[in-house]
């Protein structure tokens, strides 16, 4: 069955930049990485390339820092946008603000074990069950426990980082 | 008929349901219905899912995405103008010759670079604090495990500089060939990182060894996230590779056994035996400090051959794609050589390699999860590393050896 690769990226794409950037904490850079998982795609066409595709992206995350990524960091394609971005000035208390939110999500998803945090972080980027099972070398059957447990703790550990910064203000 | 449990029931909430076997996913809904308590259950749940997706969005970047055409255009505008096979042999070849070329060039400079080298007394001193050290190190948490393996690992630096001393006072051997190894755990502790260190004894001339090939496997040394179930004892004396790895791993004993096979098969040339062979190492470049002692183990002691030779390296695995050749370090004297290749699994698979005065240990570190494999060779090292399992990695460097 040949794949309608337009589809598949635009489908595929932002739930992958999404799963990247709660790993490298980068959007730009999670946008490079979702972009090379799939210039890899085109030149594999893998049988399953949804599930090889972010099979890729963690791994891509995961050395990115020591890959060849960083020649090819800033793609032509991107050049344009990048450019556009400049011209943006962000608002600085908007900008904390940002920060702030992403460090408290960053830091309950770091209190998740590794595991739960993939499952998590694959899930909401619209993995399936199988997807998942099949990623972490988990069953099936487990990925539901994994997931209820990773919430809750994810929830647990957000609240109390909430609740400290309000103790310390 | 037993509750649901909470797995079952978030498998529920995200429509997972119809993944799990048909049975199974038939008695969570017909429960659900009859049971107010997991009823009950299953709003509380739904509330920590709800929660933990809030927490999610509240990290979920602005996407702008580039458009699939122009995706296309930028693979089309870097894809190789050949048909894929061809094009694949053709990177390959070229990324060959490249290597080969910069190869032959930096290796006939004569490997200049100089290291300092602290002396084998202060060498022994500090094996003598890493060895009291150990057994405290036990009990310690992952963290301390870490810098455990940091301060094993800054321990193999200076004595590779040792190494250079004894290269230079000691002559070169009429002859060359891999005449044996010793496997030597460094630094074990809970969750530490497993090296195993080799050495290469002296070597007997043999009449038949082939001038100009002085290629030799002289050192496996192996890292990896697994720890190992303990220190192994050493054998006392061995003169093939086979019985000096048997105190490793299975997998390992087997893959280093075979890459020893195959780095003979490339390279026939009469062993000699019995060897004599240094057996306390315990730690990463302790060989390395016993050889500045002049106990009899030679490393890269082919440095000064290679002038008139051949002995250039390919580091291209055959039949992976590579992304990129360069040279490391900075400056217009290379210290080694970077070939970047990918995997399969869309990981990246690093083979480097250094002048043998350069210390391995002096790499970066790891990446999470990597293991890493290093080989010395008369030309100097060949460090692989890549997230796959040893046995990956003896298999990957089995086919470097065999493509020479």
């Amino acid at each position: 069955m040949s794949i309608d690769w337009n589809d598949l990226y635009r489908t595929t794409f932002p739930d992958l930049v999404r799963f990247l950037h709660r790993k490298v904490w980068d959007a730009e850079r999670a946008r490079d990485l979702a972009q090379e998982a799939f210039v890899r795609a085109l030149a594999h066409e893998p049988k399953k390339p949804r599930a090889w595709l972010f099979q890729v992206a963690a791994n891509l995350a995961r050395d990115e820092a020591r890959t060849a990524i960083r020649r090819k960091k800033h793609l032509v394609l991107l050049k344009a946008e990048a450019e556009v971005r400049q011209e943006a000035t962000p608002d600085p208390t908007t900008e904390m603000a940002e920060r702030e939110r992403w460090s408290h999500v960053k830091g309950a998803l770091d209190a998740l074990s590794e595991n739960d945090r993939e499952a998590l972080l694959l899930w909401d980027a619209g993995q399936s069950y199988t997807e998942i099972a099949r990623h972490t070398g988990l069953a099936v059957g487990a990925i539901g426990t994994t997931l209820a447990r990773a919430r809750r703790r994810l929830a647990d550990a957000y609240n109390a980082r909430e609740q400290d910064d309000v103790a310390r203000r | 008929m037993s509750h649901v449990d909470e797995g079952a029931l978030h498998a529920y909430l995200d429509g997972a349901l119809d993944e799990y076997p048909a049975a199974e996913a038939q008695r969570v809904r017909e429960h659900l219905e009859i049971c107010a308590a997991c009823r009950e259950q299953l709003e509380t749940e739904r509330g920590i899912r709800e929660a933990a997706g809030s927490i999610l969005a509240l990290a979920a970047p602005e996407v702008e995405v580039p458009t699939f055409e122009e995706l296309r255009a930028y693979v089309r505008a870097n894809a190789p103008k050949r048909s894929p096979v061809s094009a694949r042999l053709y990177r390959l070849s070229w990324a060959a010759s490249v290597v080969l070329a910069l190869g032959t060039g930096w290796l006939l400079r004569g490997g200049q670079v100089p290291v300092s080298a602290p002396s084998a007394a202060s060498y022994d001193q500090q094996r003598l604090e890493a060895s009291q050290e150990s057994p405290a190190t036990a009990g310690r948490g992952a963290a301390e495990s870490e810098r455990a393996v940091e301060e094993a690992r800054a321990e193999a630096a200076p004595a590779a500089g040792s190494r250079s001393v004894q290269e230079a006072q000691t002559p070169p051997p009429a002859a060359s060939g891999r005449a044996g190894v010793v496997t030597a755990p460094r630094q074990f502790s809970d969750a530490d990182a497993r090296v195993a260190a080799a050495a290469q004894p002296p070597r007997a001339p043999a009449a038949d060894d082939t001038p100009g090939t002085q290629d030799v496997v002289a050192a496996l040394v192996v890292r990896s996230p697994e720890p190992l179930a303990g220190p192994a004892e050493l054998p006392a004396t061995a003169s093939r590779l086979d019985e000096v790895v048997t105190d490793t791993p299975a997998v390992t004993r087997e893959r280093a056994t075979n890459a020893a096979r195959v780095a003979d098969a490339a390279e026939p040339r009469r062993r000699s035996a019995p060897d004599e062979v240094v057996t306390s190492a315990t730690q990463a470049g302790a060989v390395a400090g016993l050889a500045a002692q002049g106990r009899g183990v030679e490393f890269g002691d082919a440095r000064n051959e290679v002038s008139d030779d051949e002995d250039s390296v390919s580091l291209v695995v055959p039949n992976l794609e590579v992304l990129e050749v360069r040279f490391r370090g900075p400056g217009v004297r290379p210290e080694g050589q970077v070939v970047l290749q990918m995997l399969e699994s869309g990981d990246t698979l690093q083979v480097i390699h250094l002048p043998p005065e350069i210390d391995p240990s002096s790499l970066e570190e790891l990446g999470p999860g990597d293991t890493e494999l290093v080989v010395q060779r008369a030309a100097g090292w060949i460090v692989m590393r890549a997230p796959l399992s040893e046995a990956r990695l003896f298999d990957l460097m089995e086919r470097l050896l065999a493509e020479r």
